[in-house]
């Protein structure tokens, strides 16, 4: 890392152009993954990181520069190489003053210090207690991942912030086998923390989940097509929100006309049982870091309160496009990104319906206990997400288990639909990869039961 | 970085091979919006990656930042971490093999950036003048990128491959009344001069400004083509059937089908790194081995895994040369290089009057999470026009597709000639299918 003074001369230098502010985004960091297949070691690999990616404002226009050569020369030039967007103006001279900022996201055994086989030894767990779920279950694939990064960032406003971010995440893929039929099921929990994590979430539970999910599928019919109720279970079901909505409240969308959501704050956009909140100060939580890509501190935003929209999430450069402040939700994957607003960990909150009764009154509808991913188009509003497990509702009553499922609608339309939110609030998670890379991102929600939405699958009548 | 110093160290240590891999990337992109330029991004990054034998078992480390002085430490790392490997199959680092190098003639000429700036600024002002129901250029960018990539070991490979390519990246939204619609269209150029532009604009709007009036279909099986880009886009998610390293562990769907009939007879599918029409031609794979063509599926039938050295070594095969890292830090893994399905005969307009009565898919959505490996099923969101007596009636949205990736394959009515590697690595015709599942109303 640079040290104050450094910082201050390559700002200076940056700035001594038409450019109204500089920020220097320095990162050094490892990688680890420990990969198992069955009981076996197959793969452990590890990645260094270092670089400086260095930003240039004038106005709403941005320009972007990044490089691991961070020698003063080199950085120099590429500054140089940035400035030319703007011209050359008078030599400004940018003093810092550090802020110290509380961590809130503790570590009690550090990953990368602990022992290897420590590591290996927590993959072995989970691989047992897949084993043990079924004999159908013929192979499991286990990987701890880690990540350690250390960041500075300094900008002409005189700002000096330094942060520390440590993410451990399980990971399993269980395979189960019957004659030709295949089927696999996954469960990968993570957090901001170190390996004290995998106490409060065993492995062995990892391991367990995963492998039902691939004995279930075995045993599941193809899910009919058509528009029907659905419930969403809670937890990774959050991914709902995440694609319909979330990506939409991005002023990455938003600043530029992109968004179905652009201009309509203080309107209903959600039914009045939704509380939708994106809060990246959740301690420990996977999404979770102590200051944003941009060194602003993390916030907790009330997004949708009572199905009022309430508030975009907002990084400094599309905040000037939108004349609004920063919301501190400016994050990248690495220097290799320009910043840009993102979510962290978005959640639908605690409902007061009961889940039992959700049921009640379905006379043919889908109950999606585990979702997959999904991707959303902010334009048009049209999202997809999958359902990993499934069941048909018949008449009130769970009846049995369907795979090869997906839910598609318009944001703007499955939010006011949701006619029912229970109380059982939990967050799961996830990998989002957005133009500002992929990062780290919870999702999360109680159970929530959607009217009328359109089920894609194969056992079409 | 002392290369040499680095093997010899890694030998006196105890390693039996060492690789040093090295990728070296310089870029430059221009994003212009609303008549001014919106952002621009350079970067310079040189990545390098080490891989080392200890005992038969190979161990990787990715570096940003490569220090001679922590060599030692570096390497025992290494060792460190081939020790814990307990897989009973060894890998191994290449020999050196002749190598027929792609001959890249190129008539790259870069712009200066008053001739971007003026570019994107004309380029912008004929989008939005080309129908009044264009809204919005979303995104318009021009940027370039020059990679080099190199193999050090210590069985002799030094080898070393560059590529450069410049791209135009534009997207258009369109709105009439409440409904809101946008395409995009991209174009790997040798220079700007040769753009046509007034060509570029009308294929991008008229892409968007045809999913106007658009909606849904009624839940039913019926006939389907798959129009290439989404073609392309469901192939590419299902590559890995023909993975060795898959095939070996018996992840992979087809891992006992090999010299049988997998898909239609009509179906024929090749890769080729070498392929001079696509995004990049590559001599050698990221082990060093020379790449070649090689028919994967011929008729239907499985003809051969894709392979690496290690997948090779476990299938007692040879490499095919598709060993390639998935960026510069991760480890060598199989994947598949300019694989494409080959051509029939028949054209796009063919297809449709063939068909009479049915859905053309044009685009697929959420293909990575909607798509099942093990199983090979598949519900993605699709878009795409409806046929009625063979011509295009109207653009259809908020739908679904799905299935199972290997009955499909055998349900194939007829293949379109209209292969387009333009800024692809990966392509396919137009496919004509028999039925397939159609989730709306």
């Amino acid at each position: 890392m640079l040290n104050k003074k450094e910082c201050e001369l390559v700002l200076s230098h940056a700035m001594s152009s038409n450019a109204d502010f500089a920020e220097l985004f320095e990162e050094e960091g490892v990688n680890e993954a420990i990969g198992l297949l069955n009981d076996k070691v197959e793969t452990m690999n590890r990645t260094s990181r270092s670089g400086i990616g260095i930003r240039l404002y004038k106005g709403v226009q941005s320009v972007y520069g990044y490089s691991n050569e961070t020698d003063m020369d080199s950085l120099f030039a590429l500054v140089e190489d940035l400035a030319q967007a703007f011209g050359k103006a008078e030599p400004r001279e940018i003093v810092l003053e550090e802020t110290v900022v509380k961590n809130n996201h503790p570590v009690v055994i550090e990953p990368l210090e602990a022992s290897i086989e420590e590591k290996i030894d927590l993959l072995q767990r989970a691989y047992k207690s897949a084993k043990e779920v079924d004999e159908r279950i013929f192979k499991v694939q286990s990987s701890i991942g880690i990540v350690k990064q250390y960041v500075q960032i300094s900008n002409s406003n005189g700002k000096l912030v330094k942060d520390t971010r440590t993410r451990v995440r399980l990971a399993v893929h269980a395979y189960a086998k019957d004659g030709d039929n295949m089927q696999s099921g996954f469960e990968g929990p993570g957090a901001s923390s170190g390996l004290e994590f995998f106490e409060q979430r065993s492995p062995e539970s990892v391991g367990k989940i995963a492998a039902e999910t691939a004995i279930l599928l075995l045993n599941a019919k193809d899910c009919p097509s058509g528009k029907m109720p659905v419930i969403i279970d809670n937890g990774f079901g959050g991914v709902v929100f995440h694609e319909s909505c979330g990506h939409s409240l991005e002023a990455t969308a938003v600043a530029k006309n992109l968004s179905v959501f652009t201009n309509k704050l203080g309107q209903q956009i959600a039914s009045t049982k939704v509380t939708a909140i994106d809060d990246g100060t959740i301690p420990n939580g996977w999404g979770s870091q102590n200051v944003d890509d941009e060194g602003n501190l993390q916030q907790k935003r009330v997004l949708i309160k009572d199905g009022i929209l309430n508030s975009y999430m907002i990084d400094t450069l599309n905040g000037r496009r939108m004349g609004m402040e920063s919301t501190g939700s400016s994050r990248r994957q690495s220097y290799k990104f320009e910043p840009t607003s993102r979510m962290s960990n978005t959640y639908i909150a605690a409902g007061t319906d009961k889940f039992e009764d959700m049921f009640v009154g379905i006379e043919k509808g889908l109950y999606a206990k585990k979702m997959g991913g999904g991707s959303v188009n902010p334009k048009t509003g049209e999202f997809n997400f999958s359902v990993s497990v499934g069941y048909m509702i018949e008449n009130g009553k769970i009846t049995y288990p369907v795979k090869g499922a997906s839910l598609i609608g318009k944001g703007s339309e499955i939010l006011l639909n949701i006619d029912m939110v229970s109380d059982n609030l939990l967050r799961a998670q996830g990998m989002c990869g957005s133009s500002s890379g992929s990062i780290p991102t919870d999702v999360g929600q109680p159970a929530i039961r959607i009217s009328s939405i359109t089920v894609g699958g194969t056992a079409n009548e | 970085m002392n290369k040499e110093k680095w093997i010899q160290c890694a030998l006196e240590k105890g390693m039996e091979g060492f690789e040093i891999y090295q990728s070296f990337q310089t870029e430059k992109e221009f994003s212009w919006y609303e008549g001014d330029l919106d952002s621009f991004v350079t970067s310079k990054f040189l990545g390098t990656s080490i891989r080392g034998l200890y005992n038969g078992k190979m161990a990787n480390m990715a570096l940003e930042s490569v220090k001679d002085e922590e060599m030692d430490s570096i390497i025992e790392q290494l060792i460190l971490q081939a020790k814990i490997i307990t897989m009973k199959e060894d890998d191994a680092l290449r020999f050196p093999e002749p190598i027929e190098y792609i001959d890249r003639v190129t008539n790259i000429v870069y712009p200066s950036i008053e001739e971007i700036k003026e570019f994107l600024s004309v380029l912008e002002k004929e989008i939005l003048a080309y129908d009044q129901r264009v809204s919005q250029v979303s995104s318009l960018s021009y940027s370039y990128q020059k990679d080099k990539r190199s193999i050090y070991n210590s069985l002799g490979i030094n080898v070393e491959e560059a590529d450069q390519g410049q791209f135009l990246v534009a997207a258009v939204v369109v709105q009439e009344g409440e409904e809101v619609r946008d395409a995009s269209h991209v174009l790997v150029i040798d220079s700007l001069a040769q753009i046509d532009r007034e060509e570029f604009v009308k294929t991008l709007c008229d892409k968007a400004l045809g999913k106007l009036h658009a909606s849904s279909l009624k839940t039913q099986n019926c006939p389907v083509i798959f129009e290439r880009g989404a073609m392309t886009s469901l192939f590419s998610a299902f590559t890995g059937l023909y993975k060795g390293d898959l095939i070996y562990k018996e992840l992979s769907p087809i891992k006992d089908k090999l010299d049988q009939q997998i898909y239609s007879e009509k179906i024929t599918v090749i890769d080729n790194p070498r392929n001079k029409d696509s995004l990049n031609q590559l001599s050698f794979d990221d082990e060093g081995c020379p790449t070649r063509e090689k028919k994967v599926v011929e008729n239907g039938i499985f003809k051969t895994p894709l392979m690496d050295t290690k997948s090779a070594l476990c299938l007692k095969r040879e490499s095919t040369g598709n060993g390639f890292k998935p960026g510069y830090a991760g480890k060598v893994g199989v994947s598949a290089m300019n694989m494409y399905i080959a051509p029939g005969e028949a054209s796009l307009e063919d297809l449709w009057k063939h068909m009479n009565t049915g859905l053309m898919i044009t685009s697929l959505s959420g293909l990575h999470a909607g798509i099942d490996f093990a199983s090979t099923n598949f519900s993605l969101q699709a878009q795409g026009y409806w046929i009625e007596n063979g011509k295009k009636d109207h653009y259809v949205t908020l739908i679904t597709v799905a299935g199972n990736f290997l009955e499909l394959m055998n349900k194939v009515v007829e293949i379109g000639n209209d292969l387009d590697w333009s800024y692809r690595s990966m392509a396919c015709p137009s496919i004509y299918f028999e039925d397939c599942s159609i989730g709306g109303e």
